[in-house]
């Protein structure tokens, strides 16, 4: 029956271009926005695990309780009565147990690499002019390891971090504030009065023009200086082998500990929701363009069948049977389907292609156009729904043409 | 053999009865005529004979089976095998050569290349096959028939059915078409029923079932 169906898509060419054109506009705008929006979407993602990674482990934010006050300030025998209750937040935010946290991430099968954090607020100076910037006191290599911080290294190497003599890398943009180069001393202070020169020994750049103005890293240990406040560690960085498994793994360490467990997802909240509706819009403009297309394919094979009931009724004659007239049809509906498909992602291809070439004459993460994704998953997804759309529409017609008796049909034309 | 036990068709709601209890046989290798004025059921009639359509009562029975009793793809496979049918509009499909329009019955039970060479022998016994690559729209109207008659024939048929096969054509193509039936009946010894409303060409076959509104009629001799 596939070669009559064939036949019969070929003699009416013009119209069978049209409807495959029809299926295929819709394969292509998804496949299209689609790269788009998930080029987008890796774009964002990549800059958000810089700073994040994929699970951040942070002090938790304490209220003082006012029995643990009385606790430590008085022997246990002797009766407190406070005029004034102790109240407020405590003064630092820091992780309860580094070495058990340490220990357990050693251990757990499903931790890549993770890198101890103390982030401090500081003043950078470079003779008159002054930055301030978010300092990353970091352990160099580890930090390498869980982040692709190298590959956005402007100037300098990123592993240099880990030599002596207060080492810095800072942002692109805050090297620019404060004029700084390569191989220069500046002055950073955390203000806390004490102020110690760092040797400029990289420049990153992220592309990201808030990130890039405001960003510098440091060793760990050169922070917990600078701070006064040795052995403190805000954060912990962890990278996973499986970033999809990030939300479950923090769930859980979460309930094993005090400290505030988030994954990249959690922290980024907005981020998230904004990628959901993306998702949403996405999937509502394929569903809504294949509908129209599969409305044609109804259409044209309704017609089609109605032109047709004379080939039908003699088919049925020499003793083509139901079955076969169902599939008559239906491999119409299918070819429509799978070359409208295949049109469709080919463009769509062509369409990503072209659009990742546009310059738009502003950064985006390194390059001036947009970024754009060629996931497979996308291809198949738009190819599958295309066929399936097909398949559907072309269901009914064909249902209802296996169902018309020869005889129904020669008494109409008679 | 054909055989017709109490044949009724109504149509239509309330029901309007077209044939009244209608008992006869064919036998084989017979040339049937069907006649009658129109309006008298002479082609529903030959629809119920031929299977395609089925009467409100009474029985057809083909070589010995009932019709009634035989499942949708029996009925197919039974029409694919060994009945041909001649429409008096050719019904070729338009979209298909008329070698391969002849060759339909054989492709469904996937039997077109063995089919071939008879096929090209059946259009050039029809005189038409110099025309056989033609689409039919390429063709005359006798062309078109002779080709929809050879389709009929691809599978050797034990039985012909022809509703009008002469009424769309012109009186030398007409007799063309009657005499090559004649002839098919003769050599083939193919069981043909032809349903006409020309007395010339009803006085071709070898028995003429005469219907006056819906009863044989017994001809006055």
């Amino acid at each position: 029956m596939f070669y009559l169906s064939w036949r019969q898509l070929l003699s009416r060419k013009k119209q069978s271009i049209l409807i495959l054109l029809g299926v295929s506009f819709g394969t292509l705008l998804f496949v299209s926005i689609a790269g788009v929006q998930l080029g987008m979407r890796e774009y964002l993602a990549e800059q958000l695990l810089n700073n994040t990674a994929h699970i951040l482990i942070s002090g938790a934010e304490r209220d003082i309780v006012q029995s643990e006050v009385t606790r430590s300030m008085y022997s246990e025998n002797q009766v407190v009565g406070w005029v004034v209750p102790p109240n407020g937040k405590r003064d630092e935010t820091r992780l309860e147990n580094y070495s058990g946290w340490y220990a357990r991430l050693n251990s757990d099968p499903e931790v890549f690499d993770f890198s101890p954090r103390l982030t401090a607020n500081a003043i950078l100076a470079n003779g008159k002019f002054v930055a301030s910037a978010n300092v990353i006191g970091t352990v160099p290599e580890r930090h390498v390891r869980i982040t692709s911080v190298k590959k956005y290294m402007k100037e300098g190497r990123f592993e240099d971090l880990s030599l002596g003599g207060n080492p810095i890398v800072v942002g692109s943009g805050v090297a620019k504030q404060i004029g700084a180069r390569l191989d220069q001393f500046i002055r950073v202070s955390a203000g806390r009065g004490v102020e110690k020169p760092f040797k400029v020994v990289g420049i990153v750049h992220f592309g990201n023009q808030q990130i890039d103005d405001s960003i510098a890293f440091a060793q760990l240990r050169d922070i917990q200086v600078l701070t006064k406040s040795p052995g403190r560690v805000s954060q912990i960085a962890v990278a996973l082998y499986d970033i999809d498994r990030s939300t479950e793994v923090a769930d859980f360490w979460q309930l094993i500990s005090n400290d505030k467990v988030e994954d990249w997802q959690e922290a980024n909240k907005m981020f998230m929701e904004m990628i959901k509706v993306q998702d949403f819009v996405r999937y509502f403009i394929i569903f809504s363009v294949l509908l129209v297309a599969a409305f044609g394919i109804y259409n044209v094979l309704t017609i089609m069948i109605n032109q047709k009931r004379r080939e039908i009724a003699i088919l049925r004659a020499i003793g083509y049977g139901p079955k076969r007239i169902l599939e008559l049809i239906l491999y119409q509906g299918i070819l429509i389907g799978i070359g409208g498909g295949v049109l469709g992602i080919g463009l769509g291809y062509l369409l990503c292609l072209w659009i990742e070439s546009i310059d738009f004459g502003f950064e985006i993460g390194g390059k001036n156009s947009l970024w754009v994704a060629y996931d497979v998953s996308t291809y198949v997804t738009a190819f599958v729904s295309a066929t399936f759309a097909s398949l559907i529409a072309s269901f009914l017609p064909a249902w209802a043409a296996s169902r018309m008796t020869p005889m129904d049909i020669i008494r109409e034309e008679a | 053999m054909i055989e017709c036990k109490g044949i009724i068709k109504e149509f239509g709601n309330p029901p309007t009865r077209v044939l009244h209890g209608l008992d006869f046989q064919i036998q084989s290798g017979e040339f049937v005529a069907i006649s009658g004025r129109s309006g008298s059921g002479k082609s529903t009639l030959l629809y119920i004979i031929s299977t395609l359509d089925s009467p409100t009562r009474g029985e057809v029975h083909i070589d010995g089976r009932s019709v009634t009793k035989m499942s949708v793809q029996e009925v197919h496979e039974f029409r694919n095998r060994f009945v041909g049918f001649v429409f008096q509009f050719h019904y070729l499909l338009p979209e298909l050569s008329a070698l391969e329009n002849v060759l339909l019955p054989a492709r469904n039970l996937g039997l077109e290349e063995e089919k071939h060479q008879s096929a090209m022998e059946l259009l050039e016994r029809l005189e038409v096959a110099n025309q056989h690559h033609k689409l039919p729209g390429q063709m005359s109207g006798g062309q078109q028939q002779r080709v929809a008659i050879a389709r009929a024939l691809i599978m050797n048929p034990r039985y012909i059915f022809a509703d009008e096969p002469t009424g769309n054509l012109d009186t030398h193509n007409a007799s063309q078409v009657m005499a090559l039936l004649k002839e098919i009946s003769q050599s083939e010894k193919t069981t043909i029923c032809l349903v006409t409303h020309e007395p010339e060409f009803a006085a071709q076959a070898s028995r003429e079932i005469y219907l006056v509104d819906g009863r044989i009629s017994v001809p006055e001799a």
